[in-house]
């Protein structure tokens, strides 16, 4: 039996889902085989990892301040919770 | 579950909650105000947190929606759109790409460091999808957990995240066109 396959269309529409290993494992594969010939929809998922990885930087790297912990602590015993 | 487990699972995860209220807010005083209201309202309602189940994952949907109150209580109102059709919300993030690479935008864009202009541009998100984009994008978490952090279905989430993408990249090209990379006219939200 042959691979699946899709056009441009349905492999764009599927490529959030496929870059967040979103997509059921045939689905996956199917987009996968696309990107890997497609030299129209290759530079939209290389841009749009990109997008992600920088998206996933933006994860606040400070430390929690120990004023914060002290503050919360505090509120709950005012509140009778601890 | 006792009383003493319950409090040294939730009180060890403040760190994540911190960070967590700091991607929503992107304030150091309003998150540390987020985090004391989440866990007032989680010592509160202790007695509903399931044994065995993600604390984190817990405390992250009582600080988000302690978060949509406090935007309540600024805004006075807020409009919380539930969207559907998140296949043609990927593909119009794909269309908007399609645009960047066609005027050299997103050559340009691909060079650089995006981190700093996104984190801007997060902050200037609305509601729901700012919640979407840091739960899934920059906490990492599945579709699955985010449906759960956000109390809404997977598809739900989808949607809103593919559109919160959308804007965020509109956005890009807004900082690239200010940044004098190109001249191209910005395109409107459809």
């Amino acid at each position: 039996m042959s691979k699946p396959t899709c056009d441009c269309t349905t492999a764009m529409a599927q490529l959030w889902d496929y870059l967040d290993e979103e997509l059921t494992e045939e689905r996956y594969e199917m987009v996968k085989e696309h990107l890997a010939n497609c030299a129209h929809c290759l530079p939209h998922a290389e841009f749009a990892q990109g997008f992600l990885s920088a998206l996933g930087r933006c994860r606040h790297a400070g430390q929690m301040p120990e004023g914060v912990r002290h503050a919360v602590m505090d509120a709950l015993k005012r509140e009778g919770l601890v | 579950m006792s009383r003493e487990e319950f409090d040294r699972e939730v009180l060890a995860r403040m760190e994540d909650v911190y960070r967590f209220a700091m991607s929503l807010t992107r304030d150091a005083s309003r998150a540390e105000d987020l985090v004391q209201e989440t866990y007032l309202r989680a010592f509160r309602s202790w007695q509903t947190f399931q044994p065995g189940s993600d604390a984190r994952r817990w405390l992250f949907t009582i600080c988000r929606n302690a978060f949509l109150r406090s935007l309540e209580r600024e805004r006075g109102t807020m409009s919380l759109e539930d969207l559907t059709g998140g296949d043609q919300d990927a593909l119009g993030s794909v269309m908007h790409h399609a645009r960047m690479v066609g005027d050299g935008t997103a050559d340009r864009l691909a060079r650089m460091d995006l981190a700093p202009a996104l984190a801007d541009a997060i902050g200037q998100l609305n509601e729901p999808f700012r919640s979407a984009v840091v739960v899934v994008d920059v906490e990492g978490n599945s579709y699955e957990e985010a449906s759960e952090i956000l109390g809404v279905p997977i598809g739900t989430v989808r949607s809103r995240l593919f559109r919160a993408r959308r804007q965020l990249q509109e956005r890009l090209a807004d900082y690239a066109r200010d940044a004098g990379f190109t001249t191209v006219a910005r395109e409107p939200v459809s």
